[in-house]
């Protein structure tokens, strides 16, 4: 090697420590271009339909997004908001009743995230209701200052991703000649081509999520309300929207309404456990193949390892992106790695 | 490879092992860059429209600045001695207007006692440490400072000898390309420099007729903040807005409203109309490259690396288009 590519080689490799110093950054700015993507997707359908030029299909889209979201919060968080604090003061009653249930024989794994989901809403609840108690006071004032300060950086954090999804939204192919101009000059065509494939997988696969989501929430209140299980519409809500991550959502969303259900009677919590196992299956069997595009299908393996990798690099931020990043890479690894890469090595290895 | 291009690559990456090492020698360097380019900007223009020679021209210049710096101190200084003084009596009251309006949060109202309860002497020890470590830090600021202006001026005198040496130190077929690339470094930063400048100006003006329209307090202060950090964009703003909406809401939360979406419009139109404008000729940066600089430099370098943040982006896509694209990635076929 001569050494103009040694000094490259040594600048690709300083380059990747500092994207690794500033994985925080870069997994925020992958999340700002999973929500640009979603805002495209949106523009794309309202052009189709519509016909009007970018901007204003733009100006439409985002207008109907603030306007769902605006009526479903309308609709939604009040009610939801009561049943919450109900199901928040429910919660420490139910945890004393199943601590002794699961203490007869649940498996380990289910019991620490259990015990670590309990804990945390117990202490944000204590510090809402306790006021005396001056044993409590400085726990509850660290708590509620490590909360407030949780929640302020997590909302710097949403704030920025939407900012930067704004931004690329506007003007989205400026964004991807910028990309394309980095690499050499005979790959530019090729990598436009599969950056153009990630933006199809991952438009289709948040179509196919959006769908399995609502099916999920719809499903999961029917069954409530028919078992007669009590908080129906936020437990629902949790369902749909925390089935968006695979695997470790659906236990999670499992949680609440068994607590709920355990308070009326054990056997109501089994029959909660047992639809929710229904809906599991019914949505990862049936909604999810019958719905996703066939090429971006995930194996489950692969999407539980993706997970807990993402979740290892990236941390919580991880967890909550890590089926988009596995799509992407997926298709990346296809189409890079594999047909440009590993495809053509077998030929160059039997010319000379 | 031979021996010589070994002892080569070793050396240039002890180099930048030592560049990462003194990262924040650097970046006062750096500072000391833009600052002689803002001052190199009103001393060319000097020198074209009068026959003056340089350091004639700088002198000039510098206390220009130092007489005009001066006039708008005795100027405003009183009138600025007495909001602040204003100000830091309305801070309790602020507070407890806040905690007024937060009344029905019980945790908020009982988070002040608790942060009342948190003053006790024993508690305030190490406070005190920590107030000997910020008075530290703003000696050694102030050092950093002075030796930047210092730096900025001595590059000022003599930025030919300089580019000069910088040039000197690449390799002979890559110096004519160096020389181009100082030059449109330079051009680019000026034009930033210059462009940010207005923009600034614009944004205290009006600002300040704003809210002394509106007829909120400390309207000069604000209408500085303000104008001042328009210089960090989208960060700097929203921190900006801060203090006169604090203000505002002393007096009543309708104002403070008025006064959001004043700083709301003005914010808006500075970023997405009068800046773009100012600049379309000079530098074009895409806003998500800015953002994104800002919150990268803040994670490797802290604050003054978010301050310094959009120069460097200025200087590095400059850096990036003419070598990245144009030498290597173009060229490799």
């Amino acid at each position: 090697m001569k050494f103009g590519q040694w000094l490259g080689l040594i600048a690709c490799a300083a380059v990747l420590l500092l994207l690794w110093s500033l994985r925080d950054v870069v997994i925020h700015l992958f999340a700002a271009v999973v929500l640009a993507m979603a805002l495209c997707t949106t523009v794309g359908v309202v052009r189709e339909r519509v016909g009007c030029s970018r901007p204003l299909a733009l100006l439409i889209s985002l207008a109907g997004l603030v306007l769902v979201v605006a009526v479903a919060i309308a609709a939604v968080v009040p009610p939801f908001v009561g049943q919450f604090q109900q199901l928040l003061l429910q919660l420490p009653v139910a945890a004393d009743k199943a601590i002794t249930l699961l203490r007869q024989g649940m498996d380990l794994s289910s019991h620490m995230i259990y015990g670590q989901e309990a804990l945390h809403w117990l202490r944000q609840g204590m510090g809402e209701t306790s006021n005396g108690g001056a044993s409590a006071v400085g726990q509850s004032l660290r708590s509620l200052l490590g909360l407030a300060g949780n929640l302020g950086s997590g909302l710097v954090q949403l704030l920025f991703v939407v900012a930067v999804a704004l931004m690329i939204a506007v003007q989205p192919t400026a964004y991807r000649e910028v990309v394309v101009l980095l690499v050499p000059s005979f790959y530019r065509r090729r990598l436009r081509q599969v950056l153009l494939h990630c933006g199809d997988a991952l438009s289709s696969w948040m179509g196919g999520v959006l769908i399995s989501s609502l099916c999920v929430a719809v499903l999961a209140g029917i069954g409530l309300s028919l078992l007669g299980v009590k908080l129906v519409v936020a437990n629902a809500l949790l369902a749909g929207l925390l089935n968006i991550i695979p695997n470790v959502g659906p236990t999670l969303s499992t949680i609440f309404p068994m607590s709920v259900a355990l308070l009326a009677s054990p056997w109501k919590a089994l029959a909660v456990l047992g639809l929710y196992v229904v809906v599991q299956h019914l949505e990862s069997y049936v909604i999810t193949p019958s719905v996703m595009h066939h090429q971006v299908k995930l194996l489950p393996g692969l999407t539980l390892a993706a997970q807990f990798v993402f979740t290892v690099l990236f941390g919580p931020v991880g967890l909550l992106l890590a089926l988009p990043l596995a799509v992407c890479l997926q298709v990346v690894i296809r189409e890079v790695l594999i047909h440009d890469v590993l495809d053509p090595w077998r030929q160059q290895r039997l010319t000379p | 490879m031979t021996l010589r291009g070994l002892v080569g690559l070793l050396a240039l990456v002890v180099l930048g092992l030592l560049a990462w090492e003194l990262r924040w020698v650097l970046l006062v360097l750096f500072g000391a860059v833009v600052l002689a380019v803002a001052l190199d900007v009103p001393v060319t223009w000097l020198r074209r429209i009068t026959p003056m020679n340089r350091p004639q021209a700088l002198v000039v210049v510098v206390s220009l600045l130092v007489i005009g710096g001066w006039q708008l101190a005795e100027l405003l200084l009183p009138e600025l001695l007495e909001q602040v003084q204003q100000f830091t009596q309305l801070i309790p009251a602020l507070l407890r207007r806040l905690g007024e309006l937060a009344g029905g949060v019980a945790s908020l109202s009982s988070l002040e006692e608790r942060l009342t309860s948190f003053a006790t002497f024993d508690k305030l020890q190490p406070l005190g440490g920590q107030l000997l470590g910020v008075a530290g830090g703003a000696a050694a600021g102030t050092v950093q400072l002075l030796l930047m202006v210092l730096l900025a001026l001595l590059l000022v005198l003599d930025p030919r000898s300089h580019q000069r040496l910088v040039v000197a130190a690449t390799p002979a077929h890559f110096r004519a390309l160096a020389t181009e690339l100082l030059g449109a470094c330079r051009a680019a930063l000026g034009g930033w420099l210059a462009g940010m400048t207005l923009s600034a100006l614009a944004v205290f003006l009006l600002t300040w007729a704003g809210l002394a329209a509106l007829k909120v307090p400390l309207a000069l202060l604000s209408g500085l903040v303000c104008g001042l950090l328009t210089f960090v964009p989208t960060i700097g703003p929203t921190a900006a807005t801060l203090l006169p909406l604090a203000v505002a809401l002393l007096v009543s939360p309708g104002l403070a409203l008025q006064v959001l979406i004043l700083r709301l419009v003005l914010q808006n139109g500075e970023a997405f109309l009068l800046t773009p404008l100012l600049l379309s000729r000079t530098v074009n940066l895409l806003p998500t490259v800015a953002l994104m600089a800002q919150l990268s430099l803040g994670a490797l370098l802290g604050l003054p690396g978010v301050l310094l943040a959009l120069p460097l982006v200025v200087v590095l896509q400059v850096i990036s288009q003419r070598v990245l694209v144009e030498q290597i990635m173009d060229r490799w076929l």
